[in-house]
């Protein structure tokens, strides 16, 4: 790995470094202030018969995304342990690092798992920034690159890489279809609502391309936000008949919570993007929840097919709580590896055959089914219009109402 | 006297082993990921160092240093991107950057103590929250920043690739060594001496004729300039300029390393720094989940220890060690 990442830059000398490194690092590392073993692979089992498979897996373990980071690696650890964490005769070992939703420790933990770990290959990114400050890294590295969650639109056009494919969606994918669904099905005054970052104005830019009403407002709280009573008569003076908003965890956790005890909704539909209203808020904020939302995404909980079932009662029994959207890209992203690393028997040596097999991964997901767009290396989604509802048994749930086949980014 | 004499010899020593030894890191680090890191440790140093000015000598407890980072490396993203990535007018414009932000910042300077500490924060704020909004982002990049910033390129060698972690790291301490090196004759000149004086006492120095306030500022666009040359090696480090580089933990951090460092000596809060950046990255990757979480809580145990056993510092342990 490091050898032809070396290659790639014209670093010959490095080469020798990285091979002394092995009778080095526990040495020399510890004596730089001992840090050097720390998140080092733990010993290999038996059953497989090549060397191990490393998967570095950046992600966050605190800050504001901890909750997305856990379902993630949740998500991957349930299916790699279904497979018996083994795929084309090798084991696959996970390696964790905290991404802490900062761009430059994000990059220097990739470094780590890179350099120091000599992972076969990085999975993970929940922030956006994060995930496209690492990309120049990744892509000079010629490192094989999974992106679990990290929608920027810009990884799958302008800054796309040969190496980085995203299991997850484009910011661009749920909200494009719901422009033209809401216009034609819902109302044609709508005011728009969204967190002022990428992702959020990515996903209104999306909603813009195929709505063909008025947008009366758009209001843009900052993303993290306390109080939005400020934002809620924003809303209100430009009187729409329905809402279209981008907030996602404790954000969509707040404005529900003070919409409803203003009782904003009584003439206003709440239509978004599905981040908002998946079970990490619904089951925070119970019944708060805009029962009623229509949401775009690229998954529901209550999908009737097999793979979700299979997948959302196993997360259910281990974990001991309902899956979100998070953890079945999580889930995806494992299966992707251990799907490619079948196909290629196991023998990553080959580089370009190995990104040629990741290309070429599919199979039936619990979103549906799984492929990958050649133009773009992202993944071409069904996205799920849903109804928010309050089930009897689980709870605030959504149920679909109309899929869209096949969203892929434009790519441009 | 016989004594100093004695030490000096020692001290000479010292040093000269210690320039060995940051020489020869590429040489025994176990792999490029080490010789990485100690190129961010001596970015970290660079940007502790020149915040020593001002807290050390100056007696300005400055917690808005992260701004002149910020704008050396946006400086430095900007202009790599869309002019040159020649190194010497690179290195320029970080330093131009930092100093040009901190003489819109110098409306701090009015106040003093704690006063002063809090409009730095908030002026630093106040650049952070420019840099990450989304209404500038076709320039700026928006709270994403600007990406695929290239590594500079040297004069007259430019088939020696900086992209090389050995290569980048001799820059990073060519230019650590230079900056150690004008700010130790900068504290040594009778500048230095007349900053050291305003600390004690600026009514004082005031009225025997100095014009204080032409000196602080002068002290602060020299940290200004400095931690934008921090900021400019930065952002080609990471191929990136951010606004999280803007935000007041970048601040928190060199402060906490100019502090557990021990403060007025340079060296301090270089070495300080150094122990910083690897406790972030040590602290941060510990194989226990639950406390590679809490990382910031540790780090504060540690810096809390340092306060109370070490009042003064890494460099005040070397000194009563020499002593």
């Amino acid at each position: 790995m490091a050898k032809s990442s070396d290659a790639f830059l014209g670093l010959g000398l490095d080469d020798a470094l990285t091979r002394r490194q092995v009778l080095q690092a526990g040495l020399a590392g510890a004596a730089t202030i001992g840090l050097a073993a720390c998140g080092q692979a733990e010993p290999t089992g038996g059953g497989a018969t090549g060397p191990d498979f490393k998967v570095g897996a950046v992600l966050p373990s605190s800050k504001v995304y901890a909750e997305l980071g856990t379902s993630i690696t949740n998500g991957m650890k349930l299916y790699f342990d279904k497979v018996g964490n083994k795929a084309g005769g090798r084991k696959i070992v996970l390696l964790l690092e905290d991404e802490e939703a900062t761009p430059d420790v994000a990059l220097a933990k990739t470094r780590k798992l890179v350099e120091q770990d000599n992972v076969d290959m990085i999975a993970g990114y929940v922030a956006s920034p994060d995930a496209v400050g690492a990309r120049d890294y990744l892509d000079q590295n010629a490192m094989p690159t999974l992106i679990a969650n990290a929608g920027a639109n810009v990884l799958s056009r302008a800054k796309k890489s040969p190496y980085i494919y995203r299991a997850s969606f484009s910011n661009w994918q749920p909200s494009h279809p719901m422009g033209a669904y809401v216009a034609e099905n819902i109302t044609k005054k709508v005011t728009l609502l969204y967190a002022n970052y990428a992702a959020g104005s990515e996903a209104a830019g999306a909603f813009k391309e195929t709505f063909t009403g008025t947008i009366l407002a758009e209001v843009k709280p900052p993303l993290n936000n306390q109080d939005y009573s400020t934002y809620i008569s924003q809303i209100r003076a430009s009187k729409p008949e329905a809402i279209y908003f981008f907030l996602s965890g404790t954000d969509a956790n707040n404005f529900f919570t003070q919409a409803k005890q203003v009782d904003l909704f009584a003439n206003i539909k709440v239509t978004g993007a599905g981040f908002g209203v998946e079970q990490d808020v619904t089951q925070a904020i119970g019944d708060k929840s805009p029962v009623g939302a229509i949401t775009g995404l690229h998954w529901a909980y209550t999908l009737d097919n097999k793979e979700n079932k299979d997948f959302t009662t196993a997360y259910k029994s281990r974990y001991g709580r309902l899956a979100d959207v998070f953890a079945m890209q999580g889930y995806d992203t494992a299966r992707v590896i251990a799907e490619a690393l079948n196909a290629v028997k196991g023998k990553t040596d080959d580089k370009p055959a190995f990104l040629k097999a990741i290309a070429a991964v599919k199979f039936k997901s619990p979103r549906g089914d799984f492929r990958f767009d050649s133009a773009t290396n992202n993944v071409v989604n069904p996205i799920y219009i849903r109804e928010l509802v309050k089930d009897p048994s689980l709870g605030y749930v959504n149920k679909v109402k109309t899929t869209i086949a096949s969203v892929a980014d434009p790519g441009q | 006297m016989s004594r100093l004499r004695q030490l000096r010899p020692r001290r000479w020593l010292g040093q000269a082993a210690f320039l060995v030894f940051l020489l020869s890191v590429p040489a025994w680090a176990p792999n490029r990921f080490w010789i990485n890191v100690a190129s961010q440790a001596l970015i970290f140093a660079i940007f502790a160092m020149s915040l020593d000015l001002l807290i050390g000598y100056a007696g300005m407890p400055s917690f808005g240093h992260a701004a002149f980072y910020a704008a050396g490396a946006y400086g430095g993203a900007l202009w790599a991107l869309h002019l040159s990535s020649a190194l010497l007018p690179l290195l320029a414009v970080g330093l131009m950057a930092g100093a040009s932000l901190a003489l819109v910042g110098a409306l701090a300077l009015r106040a003093r103590g704690i006063y002063f500490l809090m409009l730095t924060l908030a002026f630093a704020q106040v650049v952070w929250s420019v840099l990450s909004n989304n209404q500038l982002a076709n320039v700026l990049g928006g709270d994403i920043g600007l990406i695929s910033v290239p590594r500079p390129v040297l004069p007259f060698a430019a088939d020696v690739s900086l992209f090389r972690p050995a290569n980048f790291y001799f820059l990073t301490l060519t230019v650590a060594i230079i900056v150690y090196l004008a700010l130790a004759a900068v504290v040594a000149s009778p500048f230095g001496h007349t900053l050291e004086g305003i600390r004690e006492n600026e009514g004082r120095m005031e009225s025997l004729g100095y014009p204080t306030f032409r000196y602080r500022l002068a002290a602060f666009i020299i940290a200004g300039a400095l931690a934008g040359l921090a900021g400019m090696l930065g952002g080609s480090f990471n191929f990136s300029a951010t606004p999280a580089t803007a935000f007041w933990t970048t601040s928190g951090l060199a402060m906490i390393a100019v502090i557990m460092g021990g403060s007025r000596s340079l060296v301090g809060p270089a070495a300080g720094a150094i122990v910083v950046v690897l406790l972030q990255l040590g602290l941060s990757s510990l194989p226990a989940r639950g406390l590679a979480e809490r990382w910031q809580l540790l780090l504060g145990v540690v810096f809390i220890a340092f306060v109370l056993f070490l009042p003064g510092g890494l460099y005040g342990l070397l000194r009563r060690r020499a002593a």
